[in-house]
């Protein structure tokens, strides 16, 4: 029976995943979310900003502007907002 | 995931959709004629207060709100908004669309996520009753006033910012 398992492995994780990783299970944590018994919707919204603060995370390490991340969900950010830094 | 923000006309119980989006002049203007408050007053008129409009389909001005980032980074402040005058509980008992607060506070969590401030939001209700209806409902949370008299602070954040945000995803 063993020898018809397939051999387990995983794949090797980059830094940057782990990264992304760790803003994720920020998110959850601060929004008292249990991301393995999350619902679908509730899951989306983690993704959702989680996504969002990695990519300003990132930005702000580059020193970049906000303009630089796309809008939280289509938001219209005012010039004086896309001005700001990340 | 779809965003999409949204009030009720009481009359009916039809669900509106509504469109935020910076508040040009002309939006501000309009609150000459019989708002609550000026909002081409000075004190509106602070540029580090974004200004946000409300607005149906047909074009219809329901709400505006003006934000501010505070200079800590911790949160927005949500540094006033106010219904239109058919809506607005201190001119009529009769509002013709209901849920413009919720919806005002929503786009400020969202303002707080997308500047970095993680969803987290402050606000002063305008009365007894709103400051009940914030911490009972939204669940918001006091924060100690240390100046007597003066309006009670709120904080939203966390799984309570959450939920009111959550309202118009799908």
């Amino acid at each position: 029976m063993l020898n018809h398992e397939p051999e387990l492995q995983v794949a090797p994780m980059s830094d940057e995943t782990m990264d992304y990783l760790d803003t994720l299970f920020a998110v959850c944590k601060r929004f008292h979310t249990d991301y393995y018994h999350a619902t679908q919707k509730e899951r989306d919204f983690i993704d959702a900003v989680a996504c969002h603060e990695y990519q300003l995370k990132k930005a702000h390490e580059k020193g970049q502007q906000r303009a630089a991340v796309p809008p939280f969900l289509g938001i219209v950010r005012s010039e004086r907002s896309n001005n700001m830094p990340a | 995931m779809l965003l999409q923000y949204f009030i009720t006309e009481n009359a009916t119980g039809t669900v509106v959709p509504i469109e935020i989006v910076p508040a040009v002049q002309a939006d501000l203007l309009a609150t000459k004629n019989g708002w609550q408050s000026d909002w081409t007053s000075e004190f509106i008129r602070d540029p580090k207060l974004e200004k946000y409009v409300a607005k149906t389909d047909s074009g219809e001005i329901v709400a505006l709100g003006a934000y501010r980032e505070d200079e800590h980074g911790i949160s927005i402040f949500i540094a006033n908004m106010e219904a239109h005058p058919q809506s607005n509980p201190t001119f009529t008992v009769n509002r013709k669309y209901s849920g413009i607060g919720r919806m005002m506070i929503a786009y400020g969590i969202q303002l707080s996520i997308d500047s970095g401030h993680g969803g987290v939001v402050t606000f002063a209700a305008k009365t007894d009753e709103l400051y009940e209806h914030y911490v009972h409902d939204f669940h918001a949370v006091p924060i100690f006033q240390p100046f007597s008299g003066g309006p009670k602070l709120l904080m939203l954040a966390d799984e309570g910012a959450q939920a009111i945000f959550s309202t118009y995803l799908s």
